[in-house]
């Protein structure tokens, strides 16, 4: 909702990867399974993170030129390689 | 000519050159209500809907491969695609180049919270962690704006306003 009200669309952007889920998530499993559990979870998330760059990044080159569904699918594509990438080669 | 001088300017001043197309307005954040009746109900439980079942995903993601595989999930773009198919629907596809250009900015916020939380939640209580971790979020997110797509901008308005119409 706070993308749709905030102007400019580049600033409402910014909220499109908010960490919404992932406070929710991680508090959860602070809970339920402790906070060591939940820092390693949140350590492979910043491999997430980097994937989530190169899905941005792909989805501001390709979107005008292919549409929101053709980007989408490469975009997954991109993020799936990249966070792959860097939780097997560095996290892992 | 003009795309050479501000590029020029740009590496001058250690900063990338991104170019918005003007429709998006000026820089400055700003809140627009009206804008809430442009989407129905339908659009929110999508994105809604996408969230969740992430969220459920990773869960059980994080029970059968490890807490490990299911923290990778947590950084999964979800509300994205559903969010750049309504923006393209509603107000085009540039619009949502440029929510998805804001996005970038937001994803490098995203890395900054994983990493202080990973921090925080073995050195400090959870609640104190991720308070910290979603602070960290906005200050990335929103310094990142405010150096790379608002400032520059600011600066070549005024560069504009003080040009000498003679010589």
């Amino acid at each position: 909702m706070l993308s749709d009200v905030l102007k400019p669309k580049a600033f409402a952007g910014l909220f499109a990867a908010a960490p919404s889920i992932a406070i929710a998530s991680l508090a959860l499993t602070a809970v339920m399974v402790g906070s060591a559990n939940a820092s390693q979870a949140a350590t492979s998330m910043i491999a997430g993170g980097v994937g989530m760059v190169a899905f941005c990044v792909v989805a501001a080159l390709l979107e005008k030129k292919a549409g929101a569904i053709v980007t989408s699918g490469v975009a997954w594509i991109a993020w799936a390689a990249c966070a792959g990438l860097v939780f097997w080669v560095v996290l892992q | 000519m003009d795309r050479v001088g501000s590029l020029r300017r740009a590496r001058l001043l250690g900063r990338p050159a991104v170019r918005l197309p003007a429709s998006d307005g000026p820089p400055r954040p700003r809140v627009d209500l009206g804008a809430l009746r442009k989407h129905g109900p339908g659009d929110y439980i999508t994105r809604f809907a996408f969230g969740a079942a992430i969220a459920a995903a990773a869960g059980v993601v994080g029970l059968v491969f490890g807490v490990k595989a299911g923290g990778l999930l947590l950084a999964f773009p979800a509300i994205m695609p559903a969010a750049l198919t309504l923006i393209e629907r509603k107000d085009g596809r540039d619009e949502a180049a440029v929510d998805a250009i804001g996005a970038i900015l937001g994803s490098f916020g995203l890395i900054a919270f994983a990493a202080v939380a990973a921090f925080g939640l073995l050195h400090l209580g959870a609640a104190l962690a991720l308070l910290l971790a979603s602070a960290a979020w906005i200050g990335v997110a929103f310094g990142l704006y405010v150096w790379i797509l608002w400032l520059p901008r600011r600066r070549n308005r005024r560069g504009r306003i003080a040009r000498p119409t003679s010589a």
